[in-house]
């Protein structure tokens, strides 16, 4: 769901630019969104190509139909409301549906996608809501997929002398306590970093990450160290059903999407939603209004860095192997540059930002290691002329697109 | 007693490179208000051109960016210069990039007067990626030696093994310090550059360039990150990700010894690069970075200007 | 909120044309695989060749040159192959390969059938390289052919299992043919000693030399923890006793403290065990502080590329084992002939020769077996031997154990001058009794 405001030219000069809340203007919302569709055009086409057949023109012409059918609607009328159910049910039904006769390998590559838009959709929290970049993202993930193994292989580990013998738990079970561990982990980092303004949160993170790192590439005792773990999934079964297929596990990791996704519209949309906004648009004035704005601004990274590590646990099943090299930093800024090119404030915005650093990147191998330099220039194109984000870039647009139908 | 005067000399030599990178650092966060968290690649970048102008043959062109399209090759090759020609040919191509580019293309668009600095530390990172990906696709995949310009002699007094690597580097960082200091405090233009810093609506009254004193600010940065590569890479090797390292022990040192003073960088840089030393040697050598890291997050926590920092006051 | 709609009838309309599309969609999916032909365009050395749905069950013929039914279309037999193309060590494994495969070609394919093979690069990340597998599994090549790399191949081997493909690797950690740890894997092998099947060796040399006390220094990571856990064990079977045990950031250069450490103990030798970065690392910093002990390790420890991330002079005098060694005489021949047919090249080491080994011995045991069986093929390679008048591409007698490990002769390497020379060699193990044959 967007929350696009569009701003007032007296507030301007009161707040804070935020990225999503007002028109940038440095660049026409129409020049952007061309802009954006070319790349993506020229990017997406010759990957389509090779895949060709009868039934793209069918999901071309959904595709086509229901985003204009976006724009062109109002979106606080009744159609508009339609139309924004009928895309959410559409989108996520296609979800649900799309692994019925599809080869392992693209399962893997899908399961892999709605894992990462859990994550992203955490760090949309963090730094869309509170404003405060984490690059800790990758760090979560890591503990809260040692800890779910850890608990599931229900093995002794010993810690300087003391011997431990952890439970063995179900998988399920091992999700909440991996993201009560990450929440707790998380806002044990972000009390300091979060007591001043400024952008601390960033170093503590970066820090942060390099620690968590250390940790889990040098106790061996605990964690297997570099060697890693195997965590197959032959005997694995959720609720009773066989996971080995990939297939299957997709919609483990689906499910768990559902509910980020879920958790993050429920936060924006209650009570402390509003105050999460109103503190990201002038952190000056909604404390002078009694709003605590730390409390808050930890709780909405306490959240963010929460669902990371629940969506750790899935990444163990779902890759069957963890070491602590995949949750490294340069993870972390994967995560952020998959936020950034999504869209803040969105719900589109996690799952195109996914998709761009899993199923894109996935496609765009061939290439050797060029579509990473791509990806870093795609950035710095974005944050000049589209800082919203894909999602936010599209939400702009409408709201360009509407407000010059309105006022003819 | 030999091995403390061993790990704590070669503490100081590695702390006076993370100094001169602190400083840069810390310069452009005082005079623009950007947060660079591309530095550690500002560093590897002119490393890496360092190594290829002295020690390999260039060829000149564009590398294949684009399949379909393929790459420029002009046809002429470079022979190999040494290293001392080739820092002088990459300071100013490291001014150019590093500074005048930077600072025109990505500062000034993203940094608005009383706006929100995450933007351009998002583009930061996005720079970072780029130069980290670029190098490594297009030059250097694996990494490389990377000689030291002051050679390999050790000496042994005392029993404790001091290269003059060490010695050649803490002397010259701190002729670098002080010139940099002696230009800020006792040139005129080094006095513009600091009002501009301090102030820049006062400093415009006054009648000083500011947009032009933050580009010479670029610029000196540029220099010290071009300086900090040639004399830290003979230690880390010339690689692609030795900016993720680099920049984060940059970052550590600028913000616990203060960023918001040159001296502050200066010592933060120091105290890092001998805690992480002692570190390794008298803790666990598996955790020499954790050192800074954990002295990064109690200074955030109980001292956010830095140790040696100026207490800032909040801008609402 | 508000809810005034203008032009109700426009919207309205196009509802319709939303609805209508979604049933077309909806028709047109559903069952249809569209997800992988994911073909790859690039890195391909012979036409490139999409693996049809025929498997491999082939009359069974003995002659060798009977005509037998290939696997693949037209006469050809595919192979999959992923690697690090952007290591050194990938891309001399994908050298040997290539030069295997078009040798085997020239001399008439296996069984008659041309064979062709698919590169995949999997940028040396271990996710990455378990989706290449995957992908390449469902190709239904014939056999996997990679990774280089242990961490890689530790994450994909699992889908080579699943999908009952032999898999032939380069990698060298000993968890990869431990069967507790790889899931009893049947279908991994090796192309050269694994950490544990070298060590013995080595000790033994060492032990001949007189060594009676040795640190031991190494990376902490899968590589360096395996090979050093490994070599500590054969170390302690044969009675040589273990000083200081000292671990490694992977990639820290910085080692002052941990030479200055080693120097000051009383043992006679010290065991390395690095990659190339901290090998080099680790020769300046031996060398400025003046240490005299004698170094041992393995292949990194007198490779070019440690030598050349060293000080001049520094690596001087120290040992290592080698699995195979381009220097060694026995592949004088083969070493020219690799250069010749790949013009330029530089950097030729071990791994070249991985792989072209690695080749053969597919095709000589497939031959034996008569058919392009993959799921017989295991039971017909573990403890097999190959000797040289069997099939001259093994350019060394090579028998395989019950887990896919080798057993050959092998190296003893020193550097002198700055070039590791090879001073003597080793003979197999010969131990094959004790490894489930």
């Amino acid at each position: 769901m967007s929350e696009t405001n569009l701003a007032t030219d007296t507030d301007l000069e009161n707040r804070k630019d935020k990225i999503q809340t007002v028109d940038r203007g440095s660049i026409s919302p129409l020049l952007a969104s061309m802009v954006i569709a070319a790349s993506a055009f020229v990017v997406l086409f010759p990957i389509g190509r090779s895949q060709f057949n009868a039934s793209m023109w069918g999901w071309l012409a959904v595709l086509l139909g229901l985003g204009a059918a976006n724009v062109i609607v109002p979106r606080f009328t009744l159609n508009g409301l339609m139309v924004k159910w009928v895309s959410i049910v559409g989108f996520f039904g296609f979800m649900a549906l799309f692994p019925i006769g599809r080869a392992g390998s693209t399962m893997t590559d899908f399961g892999l996608f709605v894992i990462f838009g859990a994550v992203v959709a955490g760090m949309n929290l963090t730094q869309g809501y509170a404003g405060q970049i984490s690059l800790a993202q990758a760090a979560f993930m890591g503990i809260g997929a040692y800890v779910s193994v850890l608990l599931d292989f229900g093995e002794t580990i010993s810690v300087m002398g003391f011997s431990w013998e952890l439970p063995n738990l179900p998988f399920l079970l091992t999700i909440p306590i991996a993201i009560m561990v990450s929440m707790m982990l998380s806002v044990l980092i972000g009390f300091p970093a979060l007591r001043v303004q400024g952008p601390w949160l960033a170093f503590v993170t970066l820090a942060f990450n390099l620690l968590v790192f250390l940790f889990l590439n040098n106790e061996d005792e605990i964690t297997r160290g570099s060697r890693g773990m195997r965590v197959l999934r032959d005997d694995f079964k959720v609720l009773g059903i066989d996971m080995l297929s990939p297939g299957r596990f997709y919609y483990v990791g689906l499910a768990y999407l559902i509910l980020a996704l879920g958790i993050v519209w429920w936060v924006v949309k209650c009570p402390w939603g509003r105050a999460l906004k109103a503190l990201r648009d002038n952190p000056g004035r909604a404390r002078s209004l009694g709003v605590d704005v730390r409390a808050y601004t930890l709780l909405a990274f306490a959240i963010g860095s929460g669902l990371a590590g629940g969506a750790g646990a899935l990444y163990a099943r779902q890759v069957e192997y963890i070491e602590p090299r995949s949750f490294y930093i340069n993870q972390s800024f994967d995560f952020l540059l998959a936020t950034v090119i999504g869209g803040l404030g969105t719900l589109a915005g996690p799952l195109i930002g996914s998709s761009a650093i899993t199923l894109l990147a996935d496609h765009l191998r061939f290439t050797g290691g060029w579509y990473r330099v791509w990806f870093g220039l795609f950035v710095i194109v974005m944050m000049l002329i589209a800082p919203e984000g894909i999602a936010g870039t599209f939400n702009r647009f409408r709201a360009w697109f509407q407000a010059r139908n309105e006022g003819a | 007693m030999e091995q403390f005067f061993q790990v704590t000399i070669s503490g100081l030599a590695t702390g006076a490179i993370f100094a001169i990178a602190a400083v840069g650092f810390a310069l452009l966060w005082q005079t623009a208000g950007a947060i660079n968290f591309a530095h550690g690649e500002f560093i590897m970048l002119p490393a890496v051109l360092i190594l290829i102008f002295g020690e390999r043959e260039p060829t000149l062109g564009i590398p294949d960016f684009v399949p379909l399209i393929g790459g420029i090759n002009a046809g002429f090759t470079i022979p190999p210069m040494g290293m001392l020609a080739a820092f002088a040919v990459t300071i100013p191509i490291a001014i150019f990039l590093l500074g005048y580019v930077f600072k025109v293309s990505l500062v000034d668009k993203l940094l608005q007067p009383g706006g929100d600095d995450i933007p351009l530390v998002i583009a930061t990172i996005g720079v970072g990626l780029f130069l980290r990906e670029y190098v490594h696709e297009a030059w250097i995949a694996t990494p490389q030696g990377f000689p030291s310009v002051f050679g390999n002699k050790v000496w042994n007094p005392w029993g404790v093994a001091i290269s003059v690597d060490d010695v050649g580097v803490i002397v010259v960082c701190t002729v670098v310090i002080i010139s940099l200091q002696v230009f800020l405090r006792r040139t005129y233009l080094g006095r513009q550059m600091q009002a501009a810093a301090q102030n820049a609506e006062t400093a415009r009254v006054l009648g000083i360039p500011v947009s032009r004193m933050v580009l010479y600010t670029f610029a000196i940065n540029a220099v010290l990150v071009t300086i900090a590569a040639l004399l830290v890479s003979p230690s880390v090797n010339a690689r692609w990700d030795a900016g993720l390292n680099l920049g984060l022990l940059a970052f550590t040192a600028a913000i616990i010894g203060g960023f918001n003073q040159v001296r502050g960088a200066l010592y933060g840089g120091l105290l890092v690069g001998v805690l992480q030393n002692w570190s390794g040697a008298y803790i666990s050598n598996l955790y020499r970075e954790a050192g800074p890291l954990l002295l990064l997050i109690f200074v955030i926590l109980v001292r956010p200007q830095g140790l040696f920092g100026r207490a800032e006051e909040r801008r609402i | 909120m508000q809810f005034t709609s203008d032009k109700p009838g426009r919207v309205l309309i196009k509802l319709l044309a939303l609805l209508a599309t979604f049933t077309l969609a909806a028709a047109a999916c559903g069952g249809s695989d569209e997800g992988d032909g994911d073909a790859s365009e690039t890195d391909v050395t012979n036409t490139e060749e999409s693996a049809s749905e025929d498997t491999d069950d082939t009359d069974g013929d003995e002659d060798e040159t009977a005509m037998v039914e290939c696997p693949h279309e037209n006469g050809t037999v595919f192979l999959f192959g992923p690697y690090e193309a952007n290591q050194p060590a990938g891309v001399n494994w994908r050298a040997g390969v290539d030069h295997a495969i078009a040798d085997v070609n020239a001399e008439g394919g296996i069984l008659g059938c041309t064979v062709e093979i698919e590169w995949q690069d999997t940028q040396a990340d271990p996710d990455v390289s378990k989706q290449v597998v995957a992908e390449g599994a469902e190709k239904n090549p014939y056999a996997i052919i990679g990774p280089m790399f242990s961490g890689s191949t530790i994450v994909n081997m699992v889908e080579a299992q699943r999908a009952q493909i032999p898999q032939i690797v380069g990698s060298e950690s000993p968890a990869i043919t431990n069967r507790e740890e790889n899931g009893d894997n049947d279908f991994i092998f090796r192309t050269s000693f694994g950490g544990d099947n070298s060590a013995p060796k080595l000790v033994a040399y060492m032990v001949a030399q007189g060594v009676e006390k040795v640190d031991i220094i190494f990376k902490n990571d899968e590589f360096g923890a395996g090979g050093a856990g490994a070599h500590k064990d054969a170390m302690v079977a044969a009675g040589i006793e273990i000083g200081e045990e000292i671990t490694v950031q992977p990639e820290q250069i910085d080692l002052s403290a941990e030479v200055s450490q080693l120097s000051n103990t009383d043992s006679d030798a010290v065991f390395v065990f690095f990659s190339e970065i901290e090998t080099g690392a680790f020769f300046s910093e031996v060398a400025a502080q003046g240490f005299d002990k004698q170094l041992y390790g393995a292949d990194p420890l007198t490779s070019g590329a440690s030598i050349e991330l060293a000080t001049e002079g520094s690596a001087d005098g120290a040992q290592s084992h080698s699995g195979v060694n381009a220097d060694a005489p026995q592949f004088t021949e083969w070493l020219a002939a690799h250069e010749a047919f790949h013009e330029g090249i530089t950097g030729i080491d071990h791994n070249n020769i991985k792989g072209y080994i690695g080749i053969y011995v597919l095709k000589e045991i497939t031959e034996r077996m008569g058919s392009f069986d993959r799921v017989a093929f295991p039971e017909n390679l573990h403890c097999a031997t190959i000797t040289v008048e069997d099939e001259p591409g093994v350019l060394l007698d090579v028998s395989y154990d019950a887990n896919g490990d080798v057993d050959r002769e092998s190296f003893i390497v020193e550097v002198a001058d700055g070039v590791g020379t090879v001073t003597n060699s080793v003979p197999a193990l010969g131990n094959l009794s004790e490894r489930g044959c």
